[in-house]
């Protein structure tokens, strides 16, 4: 079985060089044929990449342990769905779904019928990445190395990466880094080709939508496994590969953004090819991050040599690509006009400057203990007091502006203009801090964002009502009709506003479970209950009991809010066979008020048990602020009427 | 526009990382201190989770309880780990440049995007003296006419 993988492997490297190698003769000698076989040269490329990964998965699933792979990974007692996953448990497994994806990604790509004149290029840009995957599998990384002797068992899967959180994050952040080599690929073929306008982000505009979505998803799973597995009460940590995928995040959502004024206003073209060079740079240098270990985290793979590898890949293709945009500088500049110092455009640039800001110091963060050593020789460590203390200022900036934007028109606005659409959100913004400040808040940072935060939502609404109320007045219709056809029939504005509202549920979440987030820790016996923040918590006992293939020790623990109706929780040790250190499962009371999320530290011979208690206030608007992220980014990509541009303000002459 | 980017880079820069939280010493201690047992996995102590964590923290309570300050216990950390315990790097020598680096390149940012915004502006305003050619304002059948058109398309 694994010679049958490896095989395939082989082959898929060999398809995807000689891909290239025809994409390159066809280009030269202008033939059509050359070029229809590397289109050929590219599906092979995926199929035999498929037929590797699906060998794996099959080797996986059936617990072929003749594979080195599989039985580090894996063990005969572990549920199916979890053998499954562990083809992304470890560094080979994982290189090997990139590059199945990625191939079948190129294979989709170059099989549209449309925009053939840019394929050739872009089929090229694609190969060469997926080439670069591919030796990496067959050389470096390969998932098939068999084992010498006979393997009974293997090691099983690392218990803190069996839970349902660890299924989704790793596969959906897997697609979010795959998907902008789409519209990288298209952007470098643009400038191959000369071609200054905006053709290839309208091509890619739906790629770019996806993979930002799914970078979101990958992202917001990673959160909320630390949440509910990792157990010290939070979600995010600033660790160096959390960091990495938060990046190009913040670069992507930037470049989304930046397109809309080349499209309307066909500006910003060289820094478009920037931002998309640098975010699909950022993907690859979020996976150098984690395989090479050069920066201390928790998520670490470890392999220097595959560290080496990625670094002198991402060193090619950057300067490949910023050097073919220097050179093409010219064809890019244009004569820029504003019509207004305060304008929607103007917004847009702020919004870009903040976000770009944002993941710069993010990435001088996690870079500097590197950095500091190289200089100075001494070790230092930038942990999430630094990030917090430059991000969440830049943060809310970015939130209020959220809040701006929609309330000014393009091309310029003039005050009468401006103080009518604000009115409203300030009114909102008032009207909150006040009432938060009658509840008892007093932090800054809490009345800042209520502030920043009811302006954004009463910005939006006011914008969506005054859009009703014109359309009604052009059209006549009635209330719920005009709405729905306002919103539909203006996918990509509104879902953006959707997806808007998402960031600031997001926002709030984060906020409150910052600001007032609270810890206890407490030792008590059977029987006994003590209070803490209004809750009354009695722990009646320890429990145990067999969960599949393991054994599982709960707290029986009973808790009310201001002596409301009691529920019960239980917070529980897990044993894995393959394991010597139990795992750490906390139980979790949520609300849209605060989270009671309670934690069995440990427990005594005569029962006694200690807990640690997190009172985390608002964190379900996180969770609940992702999936109106998602809804509005689906609501925005489905196709029909108005999901295109607006209207395009180009310089009249 | 002006106003906007003055505001942000004070915001920036005077909004000092200790306004975020105000705790005890004790909880101030745990999230300024990586973990030392597991410095390989970048963890502040607060959220360690192993015995070495565990232990940790009762040094520190110990400690406190002692009538040891904040800073007494700081400095017999970075004396014992390095600084590499501390979990943002101090606000001197080569490590201010962690801290000094992010504003500045976005007040830079911003100064580069305003120069830009305000150039724009003027090539604006300089084109348009050339072309004055104001058209006559719709009259009221034409926007009639208009809103006839602009239905079919909503």
């Amino acid at each position: 079985m694994a010679d049958i993988g490896y095989f395939a492997l082989v082959l898929a490297l060999v398809m995807s060089l000689y891909a290239l190698v025809c994409y390159a003769a066809g280009l030269k000698t202008k033939r059509s044929d050359l070029l229809a076989s590397a289109t050929g040269g590219v599906i092979g490329t995926a199929v035999f990449t498929a037929v590797a990964g699906g060998t794996l998965v099959y080797m996986l699933v059936t617990s072929d342990f003749s594979v080195e792979y599989v039985a580090m990974y894996t063990s005969t007692d572990l549920p199916t769905i979890y053998k499954l996953t562990a083809l992304w448990a470890g560094n080979d497994g994982s290189l090997l779904l990139w590059a199945w994806v990625l191939t079948a990604v190129a294979a989709a790509v170059v099989l549209g019928k449309k925009n053939r004149d840019l394929m050739p290029y872009v089929g090229s840009v694609m190969m060469v990445v997926s080439a670069f995957f591919l030796y990496l599998l067959c050389f470096e990384a390969n998932p098939f190395t068999k084992v010498w002797g006979m393997v009974q068992e293997g090691n099983g899967l690392n218990p803190m990466l069996q839970n349902p959180g660890m299924i989704i994050h790793p596969i959906t952040l897997y697609f979010g880094y795959i998907g902008f080599t789409v519209p990288f690929a298209f952007a470098i073929a643009a400038l191959i080709t000369r071609q200054t306008d905006d053709r290839w982000i309208k091509i890619t505009r739906k790629w770019t939508v996806l993979s930002w979505l799914f970078l979101s998803l990958g992202n917001l799973y990673g959160a909320q496994w630390a949440y509910v597995e990792l157990g010290w009460g939070g979600y995010w940590a600033w660790d160096p590969v959390e960091n990495a995928s938060l990046i190009p995040w913040l670069t992507g959502s930037a470049f989304l953004h930046s397109v809309m004024v080349q499209e309307r206003k066909n500006m910003l073209k060289i820094w478009n090819m920037f931002l998309i060079i640098i975010t699909f740079g950022l993907t690859l240098f979020g996976t150098f991050l984690v395989r090479s270990g050069i920066v201390a985290s928790v998520h670490s793979f470890g392999n220097s040599s595959l560290g080496a590898m990625f670094l002198i890949f991402i060193i090619l293709v950057m300067s490949g690509s910023f050097y073919l945009l220097a050179d093409r500088l010219k064809l890019l500049r244009q004569s820029n006009e504003f019509e207004g110092l305060i304008s929607k455009e103007s917004s847009f640039l702020l919004n870009n400057l903040l976000l770009v800001a944002s993941a710069f110091s993010i990435l001088w963060g996690t870079m500097f203990p590197v950095i500091s050593e190289a200089v100075t020789g001494s070790k230092v460590t930038v942990g999430p007091p630094f990030f917090n203390a430059i991000n969440a200022p830049i943060g809310l900036a970015f939130v209020l502006l959220m809040g701006i934007c929609p309330l000014i028109a393009w091309r310029r606005t003039n005050l009468k203009n401006l103080i009518s659409n604000f009115l409203v959100p300030m009114g909102a913004a008032l009207a909150v801090t006040v009432a938060l400040v009658f509840l008892g808040l007093t932090k800054t940072y809490a009345l800042v964002t209520g502030a920043i935060t009811s302006f954004v939502i009463a910005a939006i609404f006011q914008e969506v009502v005054k859009g009703v109320g014109v359309r009604r007045k052009m059209t006549g219709e009635s209330l719920p009709v005009s709405t729905v056809r306002l919103l539909t029939r203006n996918r990509r504005r509104y879902g953006g506003y959707i997806i808007h509202l998402g960031i600031v549920m997001m926002i709030i979440g984060i906020a409150g479970s910052n600001i007032y987030n609270q810890e206890f820790t407490k030792t008590v016996r059977p029987g006994e209950t003590f209070h803490t923040s209004g809750y009354s918590v009695t722990y009646n006992g320890l429990q145990q009991t067999p969960k599949a293939n393991t054994m599982v020790v709960y707290a029986d623990v009973e808790v009310s809010k201001d002596g409301g109706k009691p529920f019960a929780i239980k917070p529980e040790k897990v044993f894995y066979p393959t394991s010597e250190q139990p795992s750490t499962e906390p139980a979790i009371e949520s609300t849209w008020l605060e989270d009671f999320y309670i934690i069995l530290a440990g427990w005594e011979q005569d029962q006694s048990v200690s807990f640690k208690v997190n009172i985390n206030p608002l964190v379900k608007w996180l969770w609940a602020g992702g999936y109106i992220l998602v809804f509005g980014s689906i609501f925005a990509l489905w196709p029909g009427r108005g999901s295109g541009v607006g209207a395009k303000y180009l310089a009249r002459s | 526009m002006k106003k906007t980017i003055i505001i942000l880079s004070m915001v920036i820069l005077f909004v000092s990382p200790g306004q975020a939280r105000a705790n005890d010493d004790y909880d101030e201690l745990i999230t300024s201190l990586m973990c030392p047992a597991c410095l390989s996995h970048n963890e502040i102590l607060a959220n360690g989770q192993d015995a070495g964590a565990e232990q940790a923290k009762e040094d520190i309570k110990r400690r406190l309880a002692a009538g040891q300050t904040k800073e007494e216990i700081i400095n017999a950390y970075v004396a014992l780990y390095g600084e590499q315990i501390l979990a943002v790097p101090d606000k001197s020598g080569f490590n201010l440049m962690a801290w000094l680096l992010p504003p500045v390149a976005l007040a830079g940012g911003a100064a580069f995007v305003y120069l830009a915004v305000r150039g724009w502006v003027k090539n604006h305003s300089g084109r348009r003296n050339i072309t004055r050619d104001a058209g006559p304002a719709i009259d009221p059948v034409d926007e009639d006419r208009l809103d006839e058109e602009m239905k079919k398309y909503l």
